[in-house]
């Protein structure tokens, strides 16, 4: 079983806390309004656990994820509820909340430059962090069962993943808050080096 | 490995398991099927049948301990099973669903579909067993879950968006 002390936890906090800061400047510019970006519960979460955390295996979930490669390689995915996809999708197009009810081309674009915009920062702030160099790929958005996506993303890690960090993510505008949660699944090597290299630094 | 004889309606299968059962108010469930199959096999003359959900097509000697996560190991284990529980091998009708391809991952390589591997394998492993696929639902990539009658053979396949199908 992989663990991190508490001042790694702390490191990867403040991580995670600067990444999503950055990155909801960025969204800000993107759409002309204000976004914020907070997390507050960061943990490590077992395999087994995780599809319990998404609402069990059949639950509808939407995916949002980027691989990355460079001198470790890795998935992050942000999971959001439907209606927690669909709410952000009329935000980022500035629709009324309620407009979006199914997940067009253009949702799915959108969402996948959500995903862009923060797991590259996130991955870039990581890196500065580490020093070790993580390069993002394109986003990748797809809406089906909990247990289908969760069981082809740990496939694609290859060695089998044990226990996933991850993140609450919380998107607000003004009047609106939307959950979802930040998973970083790599092997169990990877896992452990990112958590050494952190505190080395 | 679960053997249902209780009174419970539904024993979901998870990934690596299989469960073989007589009970006519039996479901078996696997939840969520993305890349994973469901293998069900069922000898209906003597009401009994079994469930197994793979997620790789070969063991390659790596995970021994668990041989129903691997196509080539869980088929033929859940078929003795079934042999052993009196069913005849020439009256097993089999079922397949699930095999998609969920992610297209930028960057990863068009032969990682894992889903098409996994449908290959299974075909493979039941044409070397003998064993004709009655019907089966595979490839695509939406998830799947399927919901099998173990003492009848039904399978009923649900995907997100769609009615409930047999198969």
């Amino acid at each position: 079983m992989i663990t991190f002390s508490e001042n790694q936890k702390n490191i990867l906090g403040y991580i995670v806390e600067r990444s999503m800061d950055t990155s909801a400047k960025a969204l800000s510019e993107m759409i002309h309004r204000e976004i914020s970006l907070e997390s507050p519960k960061l943990g490590l979460i077992s395999l087994s656990n995780i599809v319990n955390e998404m609402g069990g295996s059949d639950n509808l979930v939407t995916c949002i994820c980027l691989s990355f490669k460079g001198d470790v390689a890795g998935l992050v995915s942000i999971i959001l509820s439907e209606e927690s996809a669909f709410k952000l999708v009329d935000i980022l197009l500035g629709n009324e909340l309620g407009v979006t009810s199914e997940l067009d081309e253009m949702g799915k674009s959108a969402l996948g430059e959500v995903g862009n915009i923060v797991v590259s920062h996130f991955l870039r702030t990581l890196s500065t962090h580490t020093w070790l160099d993580l390069q993002p790929s394109v986003p990748m958005v797809v809406m089906d069962m909990a247990g289908a996506i969760l069981s082809s993303l740990i496939l694609n890690v290859g060695e089998s993943p044990e226990e996933i960090l991850f993140s609450e993510t919380v998107f607000s505008d003004k009047s609106h808050d939307i959950d979802s949660k930040l998973f970083l699944f790599a092997a169990p090597s990877v896992l452990k080096k990112i958590f050494e290299v952190i505190e080395a630094k | 490995m679960v053997k249902a004889t209780t009174e419970e309606l539904s024993i979901s299968i998870g990934i690596g398991e299989m469960c073989v059962s007589k009970d006519k108010s039996m479901v078996f469930v696997a939840h969520g099927l993305g890349s994973c199959v469901g293998i069900c096999m069922c000898d209906e003359i003597i009401g009994i049948g079994g469930m197994a959900h793979i997620m790789l097509p070969n063991d390659n000697g790596v995970e021994t301990s668990v041989p129903v996560k691997f196509a080539d190991t869980g088929i033929p284990k859940l078929m003795n099973e079934l042999i052993e529980e009196g069913a005849k091998k020439n009256r097993m009708k089999v079922k397949i669903a699930g095999g998609a391809n969920m992610l297209n991952l930028p960057g990863s390589s068009g032969q990682f579909d894992i889903g098409s591997r996994n449908v290959e394998m299974t075909k493979k492993i039941l044409k070397d067993l003998g064993l004709n696929i009655a019907s089966s639902d595979v490839g695509g990539n939406c998830g799947r879950t399927v919901y099998f009658y173990p003492s009848t053979g039904r399978v009923l396949v649900r995907t997100i968006g769609q009615q409930l199908g047999e198969i």
